[in-house]
């Protein structure tokens, strides 16, 4: 099995698709398995992504951890998280810049944090647990919002960065996600990218989203928009090879489709670094786990 | 005028007001939050706006993933009744798990204590299915491995069924009006004589099957495991049969769906 490996392009790995994978490979280069989707004793699941690591690197990507929340940390979700990576060797393991439930409630949403010095240093200090359990950076994503905190007084970008430095973890920039709360917010989608820190930033999501008229929905239902493929471009000009995956999660359409998708991102890749993949500006983002 | 609450503060009534998706006096709570909480707002989108997008949408999934696993008890209720439930259900049984699979785990007991029975049974059926397909693996006992069994072997033998079986008693024609409903027919759910059901996974599928009582009775053994001997006296005590005969047709049928463990 594969560890690591200089990533470029990759999608997620979702059940639509597993009658297919067992048949064909997919014309990826990695998958992204959402965590909690094979917390599970056996079955279908599970064997399908035994098959697929066989000859493709997979990563994790969490949507419980709830690194921002104010209960304690779950530990059987943690240990089952340390389980399943023991066992399927991610090249590393991502959740979410939010918190998702309190008072053990789960409401299974990627909940905004108010950005504020005091909410860092909460955040860090989980973190740095989680890290210590997992015996591995942790990959945090800045998630699509529909609402401010009067109070905050860092803007998101900021604690993002901040929050990378102070607890050593990575992050996993959503472009999307960067566009739909500039869109919400009225922040400038472009200053997001460049206060980003290149040294930390080791992925990049790419989905599609709704136009509600007053609002951006991040529906992960559709083709990523032309907006979005701009903003894409930018963010590989500015922070190098970062590999990138495209999240597709309703209404989930064929995996040639995916591909389809995952072909386009590939494009823009090879005209920003060359069609040999080396003449780009950025750092080679190869990770051991 | 807003005050400041600490973090711990603010997630807990943010907690509390997106729970009450399919609530009736959801605009008014969402008002009132906005004007305590401090919430941010613009031309586009008032505080109470931008909460009741979570509101709702939080709602809707959790709603539309316990969907996907009672597709035909969701048929049966329509959707008004369907939703009305989910929300009924979600005060009952806030979502504990960070698995949002595991979100219904209580709603056939929920159903059984509040609907009625033939419904409850459609319910648990569907998740009888759910949690055979995620059950924990096992190697399938193979008849080659019998036939290389020494005689004397055999009444030490255990014999244990596969983690993915679970059993049902319904008194509902439950496993007929589940295909009726996928299928797009009316149905009307209504009691019949009692029965029983296996539900098992073979070759990562799940299946279901109507067994006669002294198979149900010997597989409730098997879920912890018999040894043969044992397994023949209890068939001794429950039919008339010759219970080593009974024993290897049994043995057969369940080789056959690979229900049973490698010792």
């Amino acid at each position: 099995m594969q560890t690591s490996g200089n990533l470029e392009i990759g999608i997620g790995l979702r059940s639509a698709h597993f009658g297919e994978l067992l048949e064909r490979p997919a014309r990826v280069g990695w998958f992204e398995a959402v965590s909690e989707n094979f917390m599970m004793d056996g079955g279908r699941p599970l064997h399908v992504l035994e098959h697929v690591r066989r000859d493709t690197p997979v990563v994790f990507h969490g949507v419980s951890m709830s690194i921002g929340g104010t209960d304690p940390l779950d530990d059987g979700h943690l240990s089952a998280l340390a389980d399943l990576a023991s066992r399927f060797e991610p090249a590393w393991i991502s959740d979410h810049l939010c918190w998702t439930g309190a008072r053990r409630h789960n409401l299974h949403d990627l909940l905004p944090l108010p950005w504020t010095e005091e909410v860092l240093e909460h955040v860090a200090e989980r973190v740095a647990r989680v890290q210590d359990r997992l015996a591995r950076h942790l990959v945090l994503e800045n998630v699509s919002s529909y609402l401010t905190y009067e109070h905050s007084t860092l803007g998101e970008a900021e604690f993002l960065a901040a929050l990378a430095h102070r607890a050593d973890c990575h992050i996993l920039l959503d472009v999307n996600n960067v566009y739909v709360s500039a869109y919400n917010h009225g922040f400038d989608a472009r200053a997001y990218i460049d206060a980003m820190p290149r040294d930390r930033v080791v992925q990049i999501h790419l989905a599609g989203h709704t136009d509600m008229g007053t609002h951006l929905l991040d529906t992960h239902d559709t083709f990523v928009c032309p907006d979005v493929w701009d903003l894409y471009r930018y963010t590989l000009d500015r922070l190098g090879r970062v590999p990138t995956l495209i999240e597709w999660d309703g209404n989930v359409p064929p995996l040639t489709t995916l591909e389809e998708e995952a072909d386009r991102a590939r494009t823009i890749w090879k005209n920003v670094f060359g069609e040999s993949g080396a003449g780009g500006i950025g750092d080679d983002h190869t990770f051991a786990a | 005028m807003t005050t400041t609450p600490s973090l711990r503060d603010l997630q807990h009534e943010l907690e509390t007001l997106f729970s009450i998706g399919g609530e009736t006096d959801h605009a008014d709570r969402l008002a009132d939050a906005a004007g305590r909480l401090p919430i941010g707002g613009d031309d586009r989108l008032a505080p109470a706006d931008r909460l009741g997008i979570y509101t709702g949408m939080i709602f809707v999934r959790i709603r539309d993933a316990i969907a996907e696993d009672f597709p035909a008890t969701r048929t049966a209720l329509g959707d008004d009744a369907w939703e009305d439930l989910i929300a009924r259900y979600l005060r009952a049984h806030p979502t504990d798990h960070p698995d949002l699979r595991l979100a219904p785990r209580h709603l056939p007991g929920f159903l059984r204590a509040t609907g009625p029975g033939p419904l409850a049974e459609l319910a648990e059926l569907e998740w009888a299915l759910m949690e055979s397909f995620t059950a924990a693996d096992s190697t399938v006992l193979r008849a080659t491995t019998l036939a290389d069994l020494a005689p004397d072997a055999w009444p030490e033998m255990l014999v244990r069924a596969t983690p993915s079986l679970r059993l049902l008693t319904p008194r509902s024609d439950v496993d007929r009006n589940r295909r009726r409903l996928l299928d797009g027919e009316e149905v009307e759910l209504r009691p019949t004589s009692p029965y029983a059901l296996r539900v098992w996974r073979r070759d990562l599928r799940v299946f279901h099957k109507r067994i006669d009582p002294l198979e149900h009775g010997a597989l409730q053994l098997l879920r912890s495991g018999v040894t043969f001997a044992d397994l023949c006296a209890w068939l001794a005590d429950h039919d008339e049969s010759d219970p080593s005969e009974v024993a290897v047709r049994l043995l057969q049928a369940w080789l056959a769906d690979e229900l049973l463990v490698a010792p």
